[in-house]
């Protein structure tokens, strides 16, 4: 139970004014900020441009404070805003005319988009005046137009009204001469026909026909048929200057887009833009902040080797007056890795590599174990000279180009591609060296002949043919596997003894002890089948390779604290060294898959003995771009795939939080 | 029966079954996949694995039919001829069940991964578990036709 207290503020106001003064500055900060911001998409919108990303920032006025720098944007801002000024209007005059000449073609049914007429010839008239020229002239088009239509109108009343008279007359049409006359006809030509008109009608009711009048009716007739006739034309040339005047219009609105001043503006706006919203972030930052009056307090992860530089700076912004903390994180802490920049022929690995996660810090960041891996394995499976070659040429154009276009503004896909550059060298590179290995030119065409490297007990690193000896090839694909689960286990040994987990560390390198005993004695001793030479021949090596790691891991693993982890390891890499030795079979599968496509190839063209012949390449030129794509994107993701779930787990957890420090320029 | 009709019997069943299953896994795979990119178009790299996998099952029948064909003038045994339709019947049965695993786990994989994308990594071990089931078909396949 409490009891509230009514104090009594207004006594001790002075006291607080200040505070709340204090309080009031990054809200209107904030404002302020957001106001700029506003005002600067609004002038984007009213010159009729979009924001641009500038691709290097521009840096901060040098003022202390948020407030004095805000200050001097709004200032330029300002500035800007009167500079643009005369463009605010021109822009805003030619687009509501080009807006008056689309709608006047919309009323004559006419689409704008249609008809294209090219016309620069720019007078030395400023914009302006050729806008509001533009604009005088479309009226009096418009004008001209309104009265042809009503000439027409009235013409054809006139035709309607000479039929009957005529047919009355049964006169029959001799050649009469046509008389010129201006087109449009005046109104008071137009008024005097009508009245002739009338006069004879009135006359032929009267009297009986007579030459003169048939002879005056028919002039009449041919003449205003003659007018009728110019109609269509008149209208035509009306909506070619119309069409004319639109173009000369957009013209115009281009010049005034390309001119230089305008284009300084945009540039001023765009990096204003970036300053408010980097200093947007700043407020943001700002508001995680505890603080009162005087006092500023934060939290923040700072790395090792640049604590001393921060402290430096803090005291040099605070004249002194700090205090600093430093703690170690605890265990609770998740502490996020620094993760160092890798050149840019890495690129593509470092993406490979943290899709699956970041580092924790102080394990092996796996970018450059990944760089020398994938693109073996990659070869193994892709291996041809031919193709392997392809492969190492696109990587070097990608990688030539990579240099030269702005990666920001290229399409998804181009992007990608660019990325791999590196990652395609590589590739084409081992591609090729496996290619010499087992004899692969587009397929086993019979060019190459298979080079032995070496021959490993029961094992030969190349030298023969997989299509005819796939078991030999799947023999060599275990072979890598297990070396690559040893490297998987010797990283997580030296993972442990970087996190100073001596025990774990003891047992995974009994692990590759036991791994790679268990595999030379099924090798010395021919495989499973001889299981019962193991015990009876074998039995010292036996001891040594096999039971003593089993010994020793159970041991270690009962006397420690740690025992259910220890278990839990143990029959992880148990099951793991099993399921993903035989997982690594895959390499001979997909080798001999991407074989048999190019042998598929090699046999539709009749290439035999190595021998290309001409009528050969364009077959051979489609399976090696089936090859390429097809196959290449399969392997890659199997490549990806051994990556993500049998070798990087082993040492890699992934469960990182990259350090992303506060970037101020 | 003829041996050589009995492989050809086998490199059919090899490649209508591979390519069946290919179907399948990529029907079920890809409107989860173009569901998922319209809500987050960056996932799409990452999760196109899934219908490459499906693909791929495809490639590997094509594989064993093509071993079988070119081998086809060898046949001459009923052994032989047996071996290879057997070869074809396991690459098609395994390829089936690898489809139903992919198109089991692949539209799972991606819902999970929209909603938490650091459960990738465990998921996609459904996904490349079940390709593995096609994989050891496609070696098992393999031997049968030395």
């Amino acid at each position: 139970m409490g009891i509230a207290h009514s104090i009594d503020v207004n006594g001790e106001r002075q006291l607080f004014d200040n505070l709340f003064e204090e309080y009031a500055v990054p809200c209107e900060v904030a404002t302020q900020c957001s106001d700029i911001l506003t005002r600067v998409d609004r002038k984007f919108e009213e010159l009729e441009q979009k924001p641009e990303e500038l691709s290097d920032k521009p840096p901060l006025p040098s003022k202390t404070t948020l407030r004095e720098i805000l200050g001097e944007m709004e200032q330029k801002l300002s500035e800007i805003e009167n500079r643009s000024k005369p463009f605010v209007e021109t822009i805003k005059l030619s687009s509501s005319l080009v807006r008056k000449f689309d709608q006047v073609l919309r009323t004559w049914k006419i689409h704008p988009k249609k008809v294209v007429i090219k016309n620069t010839s720019f007078s030395e008239k400023s914009p302006q005046e050729m806008l509001l020229d533009a604009e005088q002239k479309l009226s009096e088009i418009e004008r001209g137009f309104e009265e042809i239509d009503k000439t027409a109108t009235r013409c054809s009343s006139i035709l309607s009204r000479i039929a009957p008279l005529s047919k009355s007359l049964k006169a029959k049409a001799p050649e009469v001469p046509v008389q010129e006359i201006p087109f449009p006809p005046t109104e008071k030509f137009l008024a005097f026909i009508e009245l002739r008109l009338l006069e004879i009608g009135n006359s032929l009711i009267a009297n009986k026909p007579n030459d003169s009048l048939i002879k005056e009716l028919l002039i009449i007739k041919a003449t205003i048929t003659h007018v009728m006739e110019q109609v269509p034309e008149a209208k035509a040339d009306l909506i070619k200057q119309t069409l004319e005047l639109r173009s000369l219009v957009d013209g115009v609105k281009q010049s005034i887009r390309a001119d230089p001043e305008l284009q300084a503006i945009h540039f001023d706006l765009s990096s204003l833009r970036e300053m408010a919203r980097e200093i947007d972030e700043l407020i943001k930052v700002e508001s995680n902040m505890g603080r009162c009056a005087t006092t500023v307090f934060f939290e923040a992860w700072v790395p090792k080797l640049q604590l001393e530089k921060v402290a430096k700076e803090i005291k040099d912004i605070t004249q002194g007056k700090y205090i600093i903390e430093e703690a170690p994180p605890s265990t609770e802490d998740v502490v996020p890795t620094v993760i160092k920049p890798v050149p840019r022929f890495f690129e593509a690995f470092e993406k490979l590599t943290f899709s699956l996660g970041y580092p924790i810090p102080g394990e092996v960041n796996p970018v450059y174990i990944m760089a020398i891996t994938f693109p073996f394995l990659f070869g193994i499976m892709f291996a041809d000279v031919g193709q392997g070659a392809i492969l190492l040429t696109l990587g070097i154009i990608l990688l030539y180009f990579r240099g030269k276009v702005d990666i920001n503004k290229v399409g998804d896909i181009l992007r990608y591609f660019l990325f791999a550059g590196g990652l395609f060298v590589l590739c084409g590179i081992s591609a090729i060296f496996f290619g010499f290995l087992f004899g692969e030119f587009f397929g086993p065409s019979g060019v190459l002949h298979p080079i032995l490297l070496i021959t490993i007990g029961p094992f030969q690193i190349g030298g023969f043919d997989p299509m005819h000896e796939p078991l030999s090839m799947l023999r060599f694909a275990i072979f890598i596997g297990v070396i690559f689960l040893s490297l998987g286990l010797v990283l997580r040994v030296v993972n442990n003894i970087k996190k100073h987990r001596l025990k774990l560390a003891f047992i995974s390198s009994c692990w590759v002890w036991l791994l790679l005993g268990g595999f030379f004695m099924w090798v010395y001793w021919g495989g499973i089948s001889n299981i019962t030479l193991w015990f009876a021949e074998g039995t010292l090596m036996f001891l040594g390779l096999i039971v003593s790691p089993v010994v020793l891991i159970s041991v270690v693993t009962a006397t420690s604290g740690t025992i259910m982890e220890g278990i839990d390891f143990s029959i992880e890499v148990l099951i793991e060294s099993l399921d993903h030795t035989i997982s690594f079979s895959r390499l001979a599968a997909l080798f001999l898959t991407h074989t048999a496509l190019n042998y598929m190839f090699l046999i539709i063209a009749g290439v035999e003995n190595g021998v290309f012949t001409l009528q050969s390449i364009p077959i051979i030129m489609v399976g090696s771009i089936l090859a390429l794509s097809i196959e290449g994107l399969v392997i890659f993701v199997h490549c990806l795939r051994l990556h993500w779930v049998e070798l990087l787990p082993e040492f890699y957890s992934g469960k990182g939080i990259p350090y992303k420090p506060l970037k101020v320029k | 029966m003829d041996p050589s009709v009995m492989a050809s019997i086998g490199a059919a069943v090899s490649i209508i079954a591979s390519a069946i299953s290919a179907s399948y896994a990529i029907l079920s795979c890809a409107p989860a996949l173009a569901s998922v990119t319209s809500e987050k178009p960056e996932l799409g790299s990452k999760l196109l694995i899934a219908i490459i996998l499906g693909e791929a099952l495809a490639i590997y029948g094509l594989l064993i039919a093509f071993m079988i064909i070119s081998r086809l003038p060898t046949i001459t045994t009923e052994e032989a001829g047996l071996r290879a339709l057997l070869a074809g019947i396991s690459m098609g049965g395994s390829a089936a069940a690898a489809s139903l695993g992919i198109s089991y786990c692949g539209p799972a994989l991606m819902t999970a991964t929209v909603e938490k994308p650091e459960s990738y990594t465990i998921n996609i071990l459904g996904l490349v578990l079940s390709e593995a089931l096609a994989i050891y078909g496609l070696l098992i396949a393999f031997m049968l036709n030395v």
